[in-house]
């Protein structure tokens, strides 16, 4: 069986690695709650390279304003095209920023407008339960950024299938920590990045 | 001496003449030994040949098969006693039309004939198609037929009538959570299946997709066994397939491994090693697969990545499906002529009046008696001039 292997997709425009330790982080929650064989260690593969098209679920963040290559639109839109599932966070976690501005407009450039996503949708209980939608985070909870706690991720679908899934709620920044360190959680933070693996698995 | 030897050849050229006239007495008086030669087949030589005494022997010389119950009267003649010999340049050709266990229908037709040159295909619309055979068959895949299928090279001609429709149920994939196992179901489900799924993702914890059944032939005309995962419904795949139903197993999907590895027939091959092998298993089929990762197919491959990976899952599952055909009405398996579709005709001429001779063989009993009264006439015209030369050189009259 071939395992699962998390990847960071690297475009020009921006600071696509400003959340290093989150890879390691979600390896570790998925080796430690599913039976999903996964590979120990992530990669990081440019977006304008055909090799991202080896893996179907690509994580994106930044805080820098986000612009595609053409090389780069033509590989999303082949990878989204084909299956696959692109996960966007706004690593500025607000609203206004320009991280979030730009990535609305290249994604509506590429695919098509982002819509909010439904708080009930699979993929809030696709192995943990959410009953009220995305997880907040810390940083919406303690007001930083735009001093809003965002009620839903926006997503663009393809069917009934996301194929994009849009989040400002600035997961990069929550689950940028060692594993090492969760043992301190009461709750363990990262269990909404096991939901989108199993989704992006499954659905 | 010589008057001895005079005497000698008019006795010969009495008995000759006694031996000629017995030959023509026997052959006008018995019309049961004549032999008839025929170019074609038509009505009112097979009435004829039916009407009193038949022929002892009849060959034709066809350059069309006769048609079914020309054939049924050739049969009966020869069954009656008549020898029937035949010889034409008509190609041996056999046709059929088989359904295609997938969504979106279509048939299979298997052509198999010997002869060098075009086989035209057409339905009762028109011309389908043009096939050079290999190794004497050929195939091809159709999606719609109008009517009967028809085969048609020089003379020979077969039929095929249009195949009964399949009645398909839906699919279940049993698998680990992974990439192959989604794109499975995907491209399944772009297909036109209904798949229900049960992916695994932790101990005891499967992500449900569709309405997962009780595994049978009630519910399902296939089982896709990804990986290990299935080896829980082990038990239950086994008995499904053994009533009828059609698994297919990926490498390390530990199940039927006594029943598939005994007799498998190879059914595709890539860079040269077997990547699907099938099985009977009871009433059903298993089919093992040496490959997981046919994802890559539509993620990494070419601008058709997707519809060849989408074309590859339906094609192994239409291997081994459970689909009960649904009758067509008995007159689709007519033309607009009322006459019946017939898939091997030559093969059923072979089986009545035999295989065809040389071209030569009706002629040899001809041929045999004409010989002989040349040779007796020509006996009869030597004694009698012998004996009138001798007669002269003595001075006689």
């Amino acid at each position: 069986m071939r395992s699962f292997t998390w990847c960071t997709g690297q475009y020009d425009s921006g600071d696509w690695d400003s959340a290093p330790s989150l890879p390691a982080n979600l390896i570790d929650s998925i080796a430690r709650y599913t039976s999903i064989a996964v590979a120990p260690s992530g990669v990081n593969v440019p977006l304008s390279s055909e090799s991202i098209l080896e893996y179907p679920l690509v994580y994106l963040t930044g805080h820098l304003p986000f612009r595609f290559s053409e090389a780069e639109r033509r590989n999303v839109k082949k990878l989204v095209d084909r299956g696959g599932m692109l996960f966007v966070d706004d690593h500025n976690h607000d609203i206004g920023g320009v991280f979030h501005k730009t990535a609305f407009e290249e994604i509506a450039r590429t695919f098509s407008p982002l819509k909010d996503l439904p708080n009930d949708h699979d993929i809030y209980t696709a192995f943990f339960k959410f009953a009220d939608g995305p997880p907040a985070t810390s940083h919406e909870l303690n007001g930083w950024g735009d001093n809003l706690v965002h009620k839903n991720l926006q997503a663009v679908m393809q069917g009934d299938r996301i194929a994009v899934l849009y989040s400002s709620k600035d997961y990069s920044s929550e689950w940028n920590y060692s594993p090492d360190s969760k043992r301190f959680s009461t709750v363990d933070n990262t269990r909404f990045g096991v939901n989108i693996v199993v989704y992006a698995l499954t659905r | 001496m010589r008057p001895r030897l005079e005497q000698i050849l008019r006795g010969v050229v009495v008995a000759a003449l006694m031996v000629l006239l017995w030959r023509s007495l026997r052959a006008s008086d018995s019309d049961a030994a004549k032999s008839i030669r025929a170019r074609g087949i038509n009505d009112r030589s097979l009435v004829e040949w039916s009407r009193g005494s038949a022929p002892s022997h009849v060959h034709l010389s066809v350059d069309s098969l006769p048609v079914g119950w020309q054939r049924s009267w050739l049969r009966a003649l020869a069954g009656s006693g008549t020898r029937i010999t035949w010889s034409g340049d008509l190609w041996p050709m056999m046709i059929d039309a088989q359904p295609i266990a997938a969504p979106s229908g279509g048939m299979r037709v298997l052509l198999a004939a010997d002869g060098e040159g075009p086989v035209v295909l057409r339905d009762e619309i028109g011309p389908l198609d043009t096939l050079r055979l290999q190794n004497v068959g050929a195939s091809i895949s159709l999606a719609s037929l109008a009517g009967r299928i028809s085969a048609r090279a020089g003379g020979s001609i077969a039929s095929a009538a249009q195949p009964d429709s399949l009645l398909l149920r839906r699919l279940l994939v049993i698998g680990a959570a992974g990439w192959e196992s989604k794109f499975a179901v995907a491209a399944l489900e772009e297909n036109g299946w209904k798949v229900d799924a049960l992916l695994r993702v932790a101990p005891g914890v499967d992500v449900r997709q569709g309405s997962p059944a009780s595994i049978d032939t009630a519910h399902y005309s296939a089982v896709i066994a990804i990986d290990s995962t299935a080896a829980n419904y082990s038990d239950r795949i086994a008995a499904y397939v053994t009533e009828g139903g059609g698994v297919i197993l990926g490498p390390s999907a530990r199940i039927l491994t006594a029943a598939t590895s005994a007799i498998s027939v190879p059914i595709e091959r890539r860079s040269g090693a077997v990547t699907a092998a099938a099985s009977r298993v009871g009433a059903g089929r298993a089919l093992r697969l040496s490959i997981d990762d046919t994802w890559r197919w539509r993620m990494t491959g070419d601008a058709d990545g997707v519809a060849k990976h989408r074309a590859w899952w339906t094609g192994m599952v239409s291997r081994v499906a459970y689909a009960p055909s649904v009758p067509r009405n008995s007159a689709s398996a007519r033309d607009a002529d009322g006459a019946d579709a017939e898939e091997s005709p030559y093969a059923d001429l072979v089986s009545a009046i035999g295989s065809p001779t040389s071209g030569s063989g009706s002629a040899s009993g001809v041929a045999t008696k004409s010989i002989w009264t040349a040779l007796l006439f020509s006996l009869f015209a030597l004694a009698l001039l012998a004996e009138i030369g001798s007669r002269r050189r003595r001075g006689l009259p």
